[in-house]
């Protein structure tokens, strides 16, 4: 049974922003399978990547002699996207799922739980959730995520299809 | 007073690391550890599992995560409870440190000069914190390669200021352990007396009795009379003072302790965890005594040191410089300030 489902399309205006969901788990539910993906995952043209790596370059050394530890923008290549995933239930933070991969599936169930999450003592209950935008790098950023509810004895299409 | 190797600044496949738990504690206590904190971005999830590893391999486990919030990242230790860290903007730290202390955590800053935005976003530190009385620690070596960064110089000259205006900030390193790329990394070291424990690690934390190496233990302490300091403790000097000279007025009545010599004890030992550093790349020449910002005594390298010092209101530290792979006189290692008062 699919809560919820949603698309996106950000830019990189919305870097360092949070985009809250929610959804309301129903009983008799085994497992609970978030799929969050984000395409594409990085900039890399070199013409568009290298004035802000080089940017951030000139903070780190703020003048300084860089021979004392050099770092070429070139050696950053490419600029990832970075979407990051995290739960509450009933109010408690359960977690978050701080990695780099554009595509990611969290199972979890009462007796597990997707790294980064708590193993959650009941799945039925209201949820919240957010997106983390910590960097959408590239011009365009589509970023899709569906909650699915697996009842007792029915397996997820999310997991056949991982 | 016993000294304890620790890390405070690790991550495993709960976040981004790539060690599993059991791969970070085995890695642990191969590297010498006697305490570890698990400090994954933004979750505590593999914490139940990382004290049970911990506990079977004799390392004393320190639950913990990292902030890993858009402004700057924060390791956040032994929090009795949550603070949520999500919506937190860039003035609105001096609350959440406020609600992790309410919660018994300790917090430090992590990587404040780190390359930022756009190649790690929220890396850097940009949060405006208002009240520093707030902050326990500051990670002044981050990484690997740590003396030799330029961040790290940032990062002294921001703690030397903080000391300058009188805050007290516990200077620590963060290996920000990902995976076992065996590079050269630093140590912090804990003091306390008697056998290492959770309380007594996060009592020396807040205090400041921590020495910081990339290879020999080297620590300091002042002697007043017969009385010891170690670094995070204060000494109490009597008599009013002379602006500009810091030193007790002459003729100023005092209470007899306080009008007594300071002397200040260096001491460096080569011969600790072996493998763990490489004694022909890492190589101490020198010992600086350092007062309030400034040099006060350098002197050659050798097992103990005493130098008498002139009392005067701040604080007081060591510093190792020698040869640092290849780069020359470069800060090896650092004690945290003994504050006198």
């Amino acid at each position: 049974m699919i809560l919820f489902h949603k698309t996106w399309q950000w830019t990189p205006a919305d870097t360092k922003t949070d985009v809250s969901f929610s959804f309301t788990c129903p009983e008799h539910t085994e497992e609970l399978c978030l799929t969050v993906s984000f395409s594409p995952d990085a900039l890399r043209e070199e013409q568009a990547c290298l004035p802000p790596i080089e940017h951030a370059l000139e903070q780190y050394y703020d003048g300084r002699d860089r021979n004392r530890e050099p770092m070429e923008a070139s050696g950053f290549l490419p600029l990832k996207n970075l979407i990051t995933l995290s739960l509450s239930r009933e109010g408690v933070y359960m977690g978050n799922a701080h990695r780099w991969q554009a595509s990611q599936v969290h199972v979890l169930t009462k007796e597990k739980a997707a790294p980064g999450f708590t193993v959650p003592e009941r799945l039925e209950g209201d949820w919240e959730g957010m997106l983390h935008l910590h960097a959408i790098c590239t011009s365009a950023c589509r970023g899709e995520l569906t909650v699915e509810a697996v009842p007792e004895g029915r397996e997820s299409d999310a997991l056949v299809s991982r | 007073m016993h000294w304890y190797p620790v890390e405070l600044h690790t991550h495993t496949c709960h976040s981004d690391g790539d060690f599993t738990v059991k791969e970070l504690v085995r890695t642990a206590k191969r590297d010498g550890y006697r305490a570890l904190a698990l400090t994954d971005h933004n979750t505590a999830s593999g914490v139940e599992e990382f004290c049970r590893e911990a506990k079977k391999q004799g390392i004393l486990p320190i639950r913990g995560l990292e902030w890993t919030t858009y402004h700057g990242h924060m390791t956040v230790l032994e929090e009795e409870g949550y603070t949520d860290w999500r919506g937190a903007g860039p003035e609105d730290i001096d609350n959440a440190i406020r609600a992790i202390h309410k919660n018994g955590g300790v917090v430090g800053i992590a990587h404040p000069f780190a390359l930022g935005d756009p190649v790690n976003t929220g890396y850097r530190w940009e949060f405006q914190i208002k009240d520093w009385t707030q902050v326990d620690c500051l990670e002044v070596w981050s990484r690997n390669w740590a003396p030799r960064r330029i961040q790290t110089e940032r990062a002294f000259a921001m703690w030397d200021d903080l000391l300058r205006k009188g805050f007290h900030i516990t200077a620590v390193t963060g290996r920000d352990w990902h995976r076992d790329d065996r590079l050269p990394c630093c140590y912090t070291w804990v003091g306390m007396f008697g056998e290492l424990t959770r309380e007594g690690l996060l009592d020396a934390l807040r205090q400041g009795r921590v020495c910081l190496t990339a290879g020999p233990f080297f620590t300091m302490k002042l002697f007043q009379g017969h009385r010891e300091f170690f670094p995070g403790d204060t000494l109490s000097v009597s008599g009013r003072f002379c602006p500009g000279t810091g030193g007790p007025e002459a003729g100023t009545p005092g209470t007899g302790a306080g009008e007594e010599k300071v002397r200040a004890e260096v001491l460096l030992d080569r011969d600790v965890l072996p493998g763990t550093w490489e004694k022909k790349q890492v190589v101490p020449e020198e010992i600086c005594l350092i007062v309030n910002g400034t040099v006060r005594d350098v002197v050659p390298v050798r097992g103990k040191v005493k130098l008498d010092i002139q009392p005067e209101k701040g604080w007081a530290r060591a510093e190792l410089y020698g040869r640092y792979y290849e780069t020359e006189h470069c800060r090896i290692a650092v004690t945290n300030p003994v504050y006198i008062d």
